[in-house]
């Protein structure tokens, strides 16, 4: 008998012609993951990887594996050879040891079969494995509607019978979506809605704007802390930062107080499609929800997009800030986004910023400025760094 | 040019300082405890460095426990006579001034049930004698009062208030923290009869790690943490030999010069203030009138319509190196305690700085420190005025 990781793909499994494609970059993925855990025998066939446990413990695998886009099941089975008896002695064994972990009271058998040169259909398999299962436990009573355990039975050149399955995260395959710009700031939201676009097999760069001196070294530093926590499941992610801070000089100094916030929102998204142009990516995201600040009423991003030809990617334009936080804390950014250094826009605040900017006026205001200038010397002035984190160090 | 004007949150190392210690790592690395003779050289060398802080501080009727430093020395003085039956019964004093290793054991003895009272301070931030005296009473177990304040430099009349709290209750049992004063200012405790004096290494040129708190005789003081019996049963762990060389080596560079020091770091205040006020308007010196109550190596100002934060991002990219506030509370957002409890407004405090100096520095760099100053607060003005 051999134990074995099975992974499963939903999505990808239904790419046609092109399954081959998300696949390969599934398993490059699943490689980046595992490699560094001295892990290299997996293998794929028939949509699914397996990865042969020898003498490795499964844990710190599957902690793993839950950080990879486009897996969506996954499960630790026993391989085993295509024999009804040692079929239903493993099945037993297995069974004790979820009912152990779980305190199930119920249970069902369910057999897939693809070998169909097997002498018994799936449905005859799950009754005769159920039955010798019945008759050797006591205690559990079989349910086939809502069990509380399920016990899968699956025949193919081997035999695999397992208990649990653990949810991956779902998505596609990194890379295999094409590159967007993550505008990132050192909030909640930004990591957020660059994580969720990155699940649709995205790959991220991001960019970041502040204007140090006003804005302090600790929070250029808690952006990059951001990227780093977001690249143990993005891969590396590149990161640009810029030093907003003439620009927003010459908007405090000619243009109306109340348009600064939009005024400077607007250099940020022209300044993030030439970055993106320049890196090849075909959109940008950002972290704005509808109505959370004065900058991103429906008015504010009407004004603000005008500003763009590529697509503006807002992933959590419908969500409230709860749910945005539950998501931040489950992919470990929400505990550094909280920091308190102040980012690129708080020191600049109006007082009272304009809440329903009309594009006439903003764009008169913007002719106070030499934009083009701005634009040219701003992005001369890009700093980049790939930005990743060591698998191990966060596994451990 | 690099300018190094924070010394009241921490100094650089003297040279001569890391030349003694070092060689004592060779010579004295005995545990001063061991009954052979590596160990008795260093129990004598250390016996000798204590005896030089007590003389540095005119200690004549005191001993010395060596501690970890500032705020080790600080906790012992209070928790160490202070048993659980005092601190459901007797009444405790501090400032609202004081170093964070003072406040908060006050804090936590509140925290405990205990009364604990605060003296204010007028807004020359000088402690309210007024205030003071009703507060005292027989019943009064211990006040804390510090000799010169990290964030303003005034100098406290801890004689005058000695004084005052003896007379009303002889029993109160009276502690300086003279962190921010030993080897920089006189300290004679012949004069000012303190039962407890905090000093440090750090502040000096002296390693960190290393403090004392000088005690008055008879005073009993009870460990706050337990061990080999160490220093007389009241702070157990090896001694730690180096630092107290060091501290040692630190206090005798220092002590001698004190008033000729002085009078330098006067004149280059004076300069300061000068060349500041010529240059920028919108100053508020925070300051006390009379120069008896103001150390002059700590330079407190404020500057309308700057964020003092920004003010020391900029400063530091131009090798320049202040504080706003005290360093310990500088990295956190909000006021300092110090300037709420002299009153200032909140714009005051925004904009407030700290530089804090010793007799060393040049006129060049005064030139320097306040040509950059004005260059960034202009630059910033033109930003924040809208």
């Amino acid at each position: 008998m051999e134990k074995m990781i099975i992974i499963r793909s939903g999505e990808t499994m239904l790419k046609g012609k092109n399954r081959r494609f998300f696949e390969e970059k599934l398993m490059k993925s699943v490689r980046r993951v595992l490699k560094p855990l001295g892990c290299d025998t997996f293998f794929l066939r028939h949509n699914r990887i397996y990865v042969p446990l020898s003498k490795q413990d499964e844990e710190p695998l599957i902690n793993a594996l839950m950080r990879v886009f486009g897996i969506d099941l996954i499960s630790i089975a026993s391989k085993i050879p295509v024999d009804m008896d040692i079929i239903k002695t493993t099945a037993l064994d297995e069974l004790l040891k979820a009912v152990k972990s779980t305190g199930a009271k119920t249970f069902k058998v369910q057999t897939k079969r693809t070998d169909k040169s097997f002498p018994m259909n799936s449905q005859e398999i799950s009754y005769h494995v159920g039955g010798y299962l019945l008759n050797h436990t006591e205690a559990l009573t079989v349910d086939v509607h809502h069990p509380d355990l399920t016990l899968y039975v699956e025949i193919k050149e081997d035999a695999y019978v397992f208990s649990d399955r653990v949810r991956g995260l779902g998505g596609l395959p990194r890379e295999t979506n094409g590159k967007a710009m993550l505008l990132l700031s050192g909030g909640i939201d930004s990591p957020v809605a660059g994580w969720l676009v990155a699940k649709r097999g995205v790959e991220v760069k991001a960019v970041h704007f502040h204007s140090y001196p006003y804005t302090s070294q600790e929070a250029l530093d808690k952006v990059k802390n951001l990227a780093k926590t977001m690249s143990r499941y993005c891969g590396p992610i590149q990161l640009f930062s810029i030093n907003l801070l003439l620009f927003q000089q010459a908007v405090a100094e000619k243009c109306p107080e109340d348009e600064g916030t939009i005024l400077v929102r607007r250099m940020m998204t022209r300044l993030g499609e030439a970055l993106a142009l320049q890196h090849g990516c075909d959109a940008l995201i950002t972290g704005e929800s509808l109505g959370q600040v004065a900058s991103q009423t429906i008015q504010s991003l009407r004004v603000t997009n005008e500003t763009v030809d590529i697509p503006i990617f807002r992933p959590l334009i419908a969500m409230d800030k709860y749910q945005i936080i539950d998501i931040a804390r489950q992919i470990d950014t929400y505990e550094t986004s909280i920091l308190p250094f102040e980012d690129c826009c708080t020191v600049f605040l109006p007082r009272r910023p304009v809440t329903k900017p009309k594009l006439d006026s903003i764009t008169k205001s913007e002719t106070f400025i030499d934009l083009e200038h701005f634009t040219a010397s701003l992005l001369d002035s890009v700093e980049v760094e790939w930005i990743k984190e060591p698998l191990i160090e966060f596994l451990n | 040019m690099k300018l190094y004007l924070d010394i009241a949150s921490t100094t650089e190392i003297h040279q001569e300082v890391i030349n003694s210690m070092n060689e004592s790592y060779h010579l004295f690395y005995g545990n001063p405890s061991s009954v052979h003779s590596v160990g008795y050289e260093a129990n004598k060398r250390i016996e000798s460095a204590r005896a030089t802080l007590l003389k540095s501080a005119n200690a004549k009727n005191h001993y010395l426990i060596f501690t970890s430093g500032g705020t080790e020395s600080n906790n012992l003085a209070v928790l160490g006579v202070t048993n659980r039956h005092q601190k459901q019964t007797s009444h405790f004093l501090c400032s609202e001034i004081e170093h964070p290793s003072v406040i908060r054991v006050y804090d936590h003895l509140k925290h405990e049930k205990a009364d604990v009272s605060y003296i204010p301070v007028t807004k020359q931030g000088v402690i309210d004698l007024k205030a003071l005296h009703d507060m005292v009473s027989s019943n009064t177990h211990i006040i804390s009062v510090m000799h010169v304040n990290n964030e303003t430099g005034i100098v406290q009349p801890v004689k005058e208030i000695i004084d005052l709290v003896k007379k009303k209750s002889p029993k109160t049992l009276v502690h300086v923290d003279g962190v921010q004063a030993f080897g920089k200012i006189n300290v004679d405790l012949v004069n000012v009869n303190a039962d407890f004096y905090s000093i440090s290494a750090h502040k000096i040129g002296g390693p960190r790690g290393v403090g004392a708190l000088i005690v008055k005789n008879g005073v009993n003081l009870s460990p706050i943490m337990w061990g080999g019996g160490q220093e007389n049963n009241v702070r157990s762990g090896t001694e730690n030999t180096p630092g107290i060389i060091g501290f040692e080596k630190a206090t005798l560079l220092r002590i001698n010069n004190t008033a000729e020091h002085l009078v330098k770091i006067w004149e280059i205040r004076k300069e300061l203030i000068e060349h500041i006020m010529s240059r920028l308007e919108g100053i508020t010196m925070i300051e006390h009138d009379l120069s008896d109550y103001q150390f002059p190596g700590i330079l407190t100002i404020s500057i309308d319509n700057v964020k003092s934060e920004v003010i020391l991002r900029m400063l530091s990219d131009n090798g320049i190196y202040i504080s706003a506030g005290s360093a310990c509370s500088s990295r956190k957002t909000t006021a300092s305690h110090v300037l709420k409890a002299m009153k200032l407004n909140n714009a005051v405090m925004d904009g407030a700085l700290r530089i804090s100096f010793n007799e060393t520095m040049t006129y060049d760099q005064i030139t320097y420190f306040v040509q950059s100053l004005e260059q960034h607060v202009n630059q910033m003005r033109r930003m924040m005025k809208r």
